[in-house]
């Protein structure tokens, strides 16, 4: 008995003393070997704020986007209704740049809160741009709240105007221009500007432009729209724009797994094809981009004589008949094939650049509102020929990077009757001059987002872009939906938003396209 | 069963003339059976009783036989030894080993710890299946064995060689989907059952490790159903637990050699039904002026002969143009990347119906178990070595697996027992297929696999001369992969080496009292090389990937038992403690683009090396418990449990629970008098709680590490904020069950009703995006489950001429309902590994509910076209934006129906499964129905006259808005051709755009009933064999999941998806068909 109770103390006294040190230590095991839980040097969110967002970008820019830009047709989007459907992938229409939003966030604060006055110019710029990408596609959107989760707890932010959004990107940009311009920092890491300051200064005023040009038509805002256009103009020192396209905002892919341009490991994309508008706009001025922007058809190809077809969109499945069928009809660019669709030469990996940002663009804005007298500095003919000769250039040092037998840089060089004609020549009424900056413009806006998209909305130009007989809705579209996830989780802003700004469908205008 | 029975050889002068012992499954002594001898007319010869010795003896036995020796004892089943001639010089020597009756009263179960424990002690539900139920109709992932047999267990089952199974028990109850699953534990130590993945996109499925474990190795699996059941076994076991005993030595005097082998073959058990009326092409055309590559090639393409889509003309056996025509340069019309390949000369456009069936092969499996075994009064022994081959139903796909179990106790001395069991698995695979919805899967292929393809004419996959350069394709290279080059270049292997097992010392300080440690470790090495040949389409320089694949679980426990006997009562307290550490790891490196084709080296790369999928795991949870049983007069037992965790995981402010559980079973024929034909009537009452942990590094928010970009090191935050204060999650259950027994076994019934309630779950809850998060992790919601389980035995015949009738069912029913989430929060999305369907949990509903975009219908009554759907302008139903309620993927109840018939050596057994209840969608018969190869897609086109099939539209049933807002009928003419109407489209978009992202047109009922079983076996009668020393030989013919009635003619509603973290039910993703087999065992005990 005495043995047993001895047993029992001594058992009782070792569970005891083992209960003790049951719980210690075991935090230090939950440290996360992967991965730092924070990151000290702000810079090392650049890269991957600028691959991911760029990845996506330009993947969208040239599909989803390039039917909405009517450059290129699809049987299958341009119905406007599945792929327009929203879903609860964000990707379609770039929402998930809030995604990289939240690295961008984390630049800001964490680069304010060390002074890095450069580095926090740089989220400025980048934030600006990417929520001008999304208040431009959807209309209102969380802005002042968003990006809240973790420093504040929102996770249902609510929507903003867009009006309300366009005058704080404007502010934003502003003060990015201004902390860039005295920062003392140094941009590492810098994939984009290669750590120039002067640059991004240069992309931040740019973009001030964009969103001055497109809320050229608004009222309300309280924005001096030709006093903020004519500031940016005419102080080049303190508002310094890029000088060619040398200096634009464009990220070069590389040669590298995962980080070639980001069609590059897709299947075959027999899908897409040269949208009749984007045909006939380039063969009435005979403009030898046509080869850039597509490739020839299968039977020319045979034949020898380089040719190119388009097919209309919104046509459905009698697009793959169109024309005689597929041997007439012309492909995506062949700088944007994938390595799949490489049987007659290789794909570039590198020859496409994800475009934010171009001088051309720049240049083109400024000649419209010179145009139009929103700015009086210039000369109207200069900036859009400048725009129109370094776009060419531009892509001529693509098709260098490319190297392909066809299209070689010669290939698209214009002959000098190209500017004398009909058409391109800056001859004419306001209205034709302003016609012919817009559609250089909206050329030139090619592989940029929804970018093009949004000109034809503000403009009308392309004049062919139309639906057809296999829309599902009345007209082309003029904003594109609110993901899925979106609507359901963060349900009463939505509906707010939708209160405020119309019906959550495609063809609600946009404030500044009303 | 016969163990020994042999015959001696010396002719004796006196003596008895036969004599036997008579041992249980533990090797005691069996006191009062009765041993019968009969002849083979069932006259009864003569009877004796065993003594304590469980000693028999036959003093003398009329010459002549052959005689049948029958044993027979209330709590076993009887057995019978066969044939044995009595001469004049007879002297047998027998032994018999009975083996406990299922539901009858000596029965012993292992419970949780390994604590065995007689089942009439249990105040839970609890169901085990032997190991020969699971060796003998052998399905190589042996869980699959347990579909049908265990109330309350559902199995989902993932289709190729060596692929997972989902198990769960009495439904779902957390809300993350893939922590459903029971814990596993073999001989006491853990073993994972989660499918280790490689990530993302079409990956094929690798398997668990339990799934690997070999049948022929298994005693018993013991089903611990609820929290009441495993409390002890802690947070891991929540939802339940499979017990494993492997097989043991014990009880096997001298030393046994056993052999079982088999051989089964296997086929698909339903495949898709196809039309054979209309091939390749679009809008009834295919023609083209030079078949060739079309995207910038070298044979420039006419018009649709690339289209993967069969609506194309019907066939009619005119010459045509085709991939597989042969050319005038003596090549093939798909040689495209042949210069000379020359023009294609026309072949007759034919059908080809069996495409699809032709791809696949007989699948074959051949095992080889050989078990050495034997015991004396200090140790025990049993050693197995098993061999099994497989080849599965698509071409190239094989695995071997070398299993090594060991199984020993040895009695160092009179107080101190030492045991050891160890399992050593070394599984080789040359490839597994990829499975899921893209390019190169085999059923992602046959979705665009036109009818007139001959899927013969791709089995010489590479065009000739540019061998390991460029396959050949149905499609002249405009898209698809070659699914025979598919299978044989772009492998997925593996090499495993897998190690579980554990060593324990027992040491009896009293009689009473006694103290057990014991190690256990479950480890393995997983390497997988990935491979992709030139020419394929994803990846067309090659790839090439290696992948390892680390995983450890050690536990360290010790458990302290006294038992000690006051009055009527007896008290058993134990106490032990436990630490259990666990850690994965993943390393893997990937060559993006090859240099040399074929070549198969990561220095074989083009490009930089990337690493892939690298990360590192770790976590401990120490435990100390208690449990106490006290026992009244074998009457009445009461059993509490405590037990208490530190897990690593948790905050270090919240990460020590605690959670007690009491039951208590009350045997009422024995408390009160009661009739004699009632051998058991007993009450269970049980109510426990259980607790569990989060995944390991979930309490802050990592930054992640992107792929370098030219070199340049980047982090980006993780979308899912993480949350430093997450507590516990936490279930109780409450459980009430009685079982009765009647006429001497011949009859049971066990009820079981029970109650969960899961709160606290630790859940990645989905936020706004512009919040710059898309989700974070609460403690939210509660579950609770509710259900009832039902087990029937009966013996309708039992002939005193050995003829016996014996049949069990189960059934279960389980309602899983959400009762909260979080503040705000109605619905969150569970599972989406589809096109559009997903899974989601609403507050108020059942868990499994399956959700997606649906028909628009008319809701107003004006017209009387009230839930018509609403077809658009365009001719296409109008399908909602948002997702609406289509069903539940879980059944509404199960059923198991097992039946064996035996007579003399004979049986014939047969297992039902049934199914009732339950939807399910599919993304193979929409996208093949969209593709225009089902047979649903001939239908209206054989209405038209041949060559006017796309001349005109096709107009659907349903209503059409007009501009007054009223709706009018869009069909006007009920005659099946669908020819006139108001809104009509194409016959493509008439399939089509009825199915397409619209999950409700997708739906399945998932009800079905399946011969899961079908066995014949006979033991040969000794005197066939008398001469050789073989003291058993029996063979047997089982069959598989033979039959399958279901509503749905494409495949087999158990098909899940393969999402790469697990399988998911209700959605069939391009998963491969489930398979039937058939094979034959041999079994010889020498």
């Amino acid at each position: 008995m005495r043995t047993r109770s001895l047993f029992t103390i001594c058992g009782l006294l070792g569970i005891l003393l083992f209960s003790e040190g049951c719980g210690k230590n075991l935090a230090s095991i939950n440290v996360d070997p992967n991965s730092p839980q924070s990151v000290e040097n702000p810079q090392l969110l650049i890269p991957s704020i600028i691959k991911n967002a760029m990845r996506n970008y330009s993947y969208t820019s040239e599909f989803t986007a390039s039917v909405c830009g009517d450059y290129y047709a699809n049987q299958y989007t341009s119905g406007f209704d599945d792929a327009w459907t929203p879903g609860q992938t964000t990707g379609n229409f770039l929402w998930n740049l809030y995604e990289q939003l939240r690295d961008v966030e984390n630049l800001r604060i964490l680069s304010h809160a060390k002074g890095f006055g450069n580095n926090e110019g740089v989220a400025l710029v980048l934030k600006a741009w990417m929520f001008q990408v999304l208040t431009d596609n959807f209309g209102d959107i969380p802005f002042s709240e968003a990006l809240a989760g973790k420093t504040a707890g929102n996770f249902e932010p609510k929507f903003d105007s867009q009006k309300d959004v366009y005058v704080g990107l404007l502010d934003m940009l502003k003060t990015a221009n201004t902390l860039l311009s005295t920062g003392k920092d140094p941009i590492n890491s810098d994939i984009l500007m290669g750590g120039s300051a002067l640059r991004w200064r240069e992309f931040a005023n740019g973009l001030s432009l964009r969103l001055l040009m497109r809320m050229s038509s608004t009222t309300g805002s309280g924005v001096d729209i030709a006093g903020e256009m004519g500031k940016i103009a005419g102080d080049p020192s303190t508002y310094p724009l890029f000088t060619s396209y040398a200096d634009q905002a464009a990220l070069s892919f590389l040669n590298e797994l995962n980080n070639e341009f980001p069609a590059y490991h897709n299947n075959p994309i027999g899908d897409y094809h040269l949208s009749t508008t984007f045909e006939t706009n380039l063969k009435n001025l005979n403009d030898p981009r046509i080869a850039y922007y597509a490739t020839r058809t299968p039977a020319s190809v045979v034949s020898g004589t380089p040719a190119f077809g388009g097919v209309p969109n919104c046509i459905g499945t009698s697009e793959s008949s169109y024309d005689g069928g597929t041997a007439n009809q012309s492909q995506v660019a062949p700088i944007l094939q994938p390595l799949a669709n490489s049987a007659g030469q290789p794909a570039s990996p590198t020859a496409a650049q994800g475009m934010i940002l171009t001088y051309a663009e720049v240049q083109f804005i400024l000649a419209e509102a010179r145009e139009r007298g929103l700015i009086t500095v210039g000369v109207a003919d200069s900036f859009y020929y400048r725009g129109i000769r370094d776009q060419f250039a531009y892509l001529q040092s693509r098709l260098a990077v490319a190297g392909f037998a066809y299209p070689r840089p010669s290939d698209i060089a214009p002959d000098p009757s190209y500017y004398q004609q009909t058409g391109v020549s800056y001859t004419g009424t306001t209205d034709q001059k302003l016609y012919m900056i817009r559609l250089q413009k909206w050329f030139a806006l090619f592989y940029d987002g929804f970018e093009g998209w949004s000109e034809w909305r503000r403009t009308g130009v392309p004049k062919e872009t139309k639906t057809g007989p296999n829309s599902a809705i009345s007209e082309w579209p003029r904003r594109t939906r609110y993901p899925l996830s979106e609507q359901t989780i963060n349900s009463d802003n939505y509906k707010a938003a939708v209160q405020n700004m119309g019906a959550d469908d495609l063809i609600t205008r946009v404030w500044w396209n009303k | 069963m016969l163990l020994a029975g042999i015959p001696s050889l010396q002719a004796q002068s006196s003596g008895p003339v036969a004599t036997g012992i008579i041992r249980n499954e533990q090797g005691e002594a069996v006191n009062g059976a009765v041993v019968q001898v009969e002849d083979e007319g069932n006259n009864k010869i003569a009877v004796v009783t065993s003594n304590q010795k469980g000693l028999f003896v036959f003093a003398r036995l009329p010459l002549g036989g052959p005689y049948h020796f029958i044993t027979s004892h209330v709590g076993y089943t009887s057995d019978t030894l066969r044939g044995y001639q009595i001469d004049a010089n007879s002297k047998l020597a027998l032994s018999v080993i009975l083996h406990t009756k299922n539901q009858e009263l000596g029965q012993v179960v292992v419970t949780a710890l390994g604590i065995v424990q007689k089942k009439v002690s249990l105040g839970y539900a609890s169901q085990e299946v032997k190991g020969a139920t699971l060796n003998e109709a052998r399905d190589n992932n042996f869980v699959n064995s347990l579909s049908g047999r265990v109330a309350g267990v559902n199995i989902i089952s993932g289709n190729g060689v060596g692929s997972s199974a989902r198990i769960t028990i009495r439904g779902e109850s957390s809300l993350n989907y893939q922590k459903n699953q029971p814990l596993i534990v073999v001989d006491g130590i853990p073993v994972g059952n989660d499918p280790v993945q490689n990530s993302g996109g079409t990956v094929p499925d690798f398997g668990s490790s339990i799934g690997e474990f070999n049948p022929a190795d298994i005693e018993s699996v013991n089903v611990l159903k609820g929290a009441a059941a495993s409390a002890l076994y802690g947070s891991r076991a929540a939802n339940g637990v499979l017990v494993i005993t492997t097989k043991s030595g014990k009880g096997k005097r001298g030393l046994g050699v056993t052999y079982t082998g088999g051989y089964t073959w296997e086929n698909p058990l339903r495949l898709p039904k196809f039309q054979n009326s209309f091939g390749a092409g679009t809008d009834g055309t295919y023609k083209g002026s030079n078949f060739g590559y079309s995207n910038g090639g070298l044979y420039p393409d006419g018009i649709h002969e690339d289209w993967d889509e069969s609506w194309g003309p019907r066939f009619d056996g005119s010459p045509m143009t085709q991939f597989d025509g042969p050319t005038t340069n003596g090549f093939r019309g798909g040689d495209v990347y042949l210069p000379n390949r020359g023009d294609i000369i026309a072949t007759p456009w034919i059908a080809h119906p069996n495409n699809m069936k032709d791809f696949f092969v007989t699948g074959h499996t051949r095992f080889n178990t050989v078990a050495l075994a034997g015991s004396n009064d200090i140790s025990s022994f049993r050693l197995a070595y098993t061999n099994n081959e497989e080849l599965g139903i698509t071409p190239n796909n094989n695995l071997t697996r070398n299993v090594f179990n060991l199984k020993a106790d040895y009695k160092l001395s009179t107080n101190l027992t030492a045991a050891v069991a160890a399992n050593y698995t070394k599984t080789l695979s040359s490839s597994r297929p990829d499975l899921g919805y893209g390019q190169g899967t085999p059923m992602y292929e046959f979705v665009w696999l036109d009818r007139n393809v001959n899927m013969n004419s791709l089995r010489k996959y590479w065009q000739p001369g540019l061998e390991g350069l460029q396959q050949f394709t149905q499609d002249y290279a405009n898209g698809h992969d070659n699914p025979f080059f598919y299978a044989y270049e772009n492998t997925s292997g593996q090499n495993k080496d897998q190690l579980f097992g554990n060593i324990k010392l027992t040491y009896k300080i009293l009689e009473n009292l006694s103290v057990m440690g014991r190690v256990g470790t479950d480890y393995f090495n997983d390497f997988r090389p990935r491979r992709m040949a030139f020419s394929t389409f994803n990846y067309p320089q090659g790839y090439y990937q290696e992948l390892t694949l680390k995983y450890q679980e050690n536990n360290y426990d010790f458990l302290v038992n006294y038992r000690a006997d006051y009055k009527d009562f007896h008290f058993d307290i134990s106490a032990g403690g436990n630490t259990m550490e666990r850690m994965r790891s993943s390393k893997g490196t990937a060559a993006g683009q090859l240099l040399t084709p074929g070549i198969y080296s990561l220095s074989n790369t083009a490009v930089p090396l990337q690493s892939i999928a690298n990360s590192d795991e770790r976590r401990r949870t120490n435990s100390l418990y208690a449990f106490f049983q006290m026992d009244y007069q074998g009457k009445l037992f009461v059993n509490i449990t405590g037990r208490n965790d530190w897990s690593s995981t948790l905050p270090a402010a919240h990460n020590s629970y605690f959670y007690p559980s009491i039951n208590t079973s009350l045997l009422l024929n024995k408390l009160f008098d009661m009739s004699t034909k009632i051998d058991l009537l007993k009450l269970r009452l049980a109510y426990a709680q259980a607790g569990n942990d989060a995944d390991p590094y979930s309490t802050t928010t990592p930054y992640l590490y992107q792929t370098l970009y030219g070199g340049l090191p980047s982090l980006s935050e993780s979308s899912q904020l993480n949350n430093a204060n997450i507590k516990p999650e936490k279930s109780s259950t409450a459980e009430v069950g009685a079982e009765l027994q009647l006429f001497k076994g011949r009859l049971g019934v066990d009820l079981t009703l029970y109650s969960t309630s899961s709160k606290n779950q630790i859940l990645a809850l989905p936020t706004a995006t512009s919040s710059g998060y898309d989700a974070r992790s609460i403690n939210a919601g509660e579950i609770s489950n509710k259900g009832v389980e039902v087990q029937l035995n009966l013996v309708p015949v039992r002939l005193r001429n050995g003829f016996e009738w014996d049949m069990s069912v189960n059934f279960a029913k389980n309602i899983s309902k959400i009762v909260s989430l979080y503040p705000g929060v109605e619905k969150i999305v569970q599972e989406a590994p589809g096109e559009d369907a997903t899974i989601e949990a609403h507050v108020g509903q059942r868990m499994g509910a399956l959700y997606g975009p649906g028909f628009q219908r008319v809701t107003t009554d004006k017209g009387g076209m009230k839930g018509m759907i609403i077809i658009g302008s365009n001719g296409r139903p109008q399908i909602t934006a948002a997702s609406m309620y289509l069903g539940n993927i879980n059944p509404d109840w199960t059923m198991g129906i097992n039946n064996r018939w035996s007579y003399k050596g004979v049986y014939l057994e047969c297992l039902f499964d049934i199914n009732k209840g339950g939807v399910m969608v599919s993304r193979f018969i929409n996208k093949a129905i969209g593709a225009g190869q089902l047979i649903e897609t001939a239908d209206v086109r054989l209405k038209r006259a041949k060559g006017q099939e796309y001349n005109a539209d096709y107009y659907r049933d349903g209503a059409v808005l007009q501009p007054d807002g009223s709706y009018q009928r869009n069909l006007q003419i009920f005659d099946g051709t669908y020819s006139k109407g108001l809104n009509g489209t194409g016959p493509r978009d008439f399939y089509k755009r009825y199915y397409d992202h619209n999950s409700e047109a997708q739906l399945i009922d998932r009800s079905f009933v399946k011969l899961r079983e079908l066995k014949i076996g006979y033991s040969i009668p000794k005197r066939m064999y008398a001469a050789i020393p073989v003291q058993n030989i029996s063979f047997s013919l089982v069959g598989r999941n033979l039959a399958l009635w279901t509503k749905n003619q494409h495949f087999d509603p158990e098909t899940g998806a393969s999402t790469g973290q697990g399988l998911v039910g209700g959605f069939e993703n391009l998963s491969l068909p489930t398979t039937r087999s058939l094979g034959v065992n041999l079994n010889i005990n020498f």
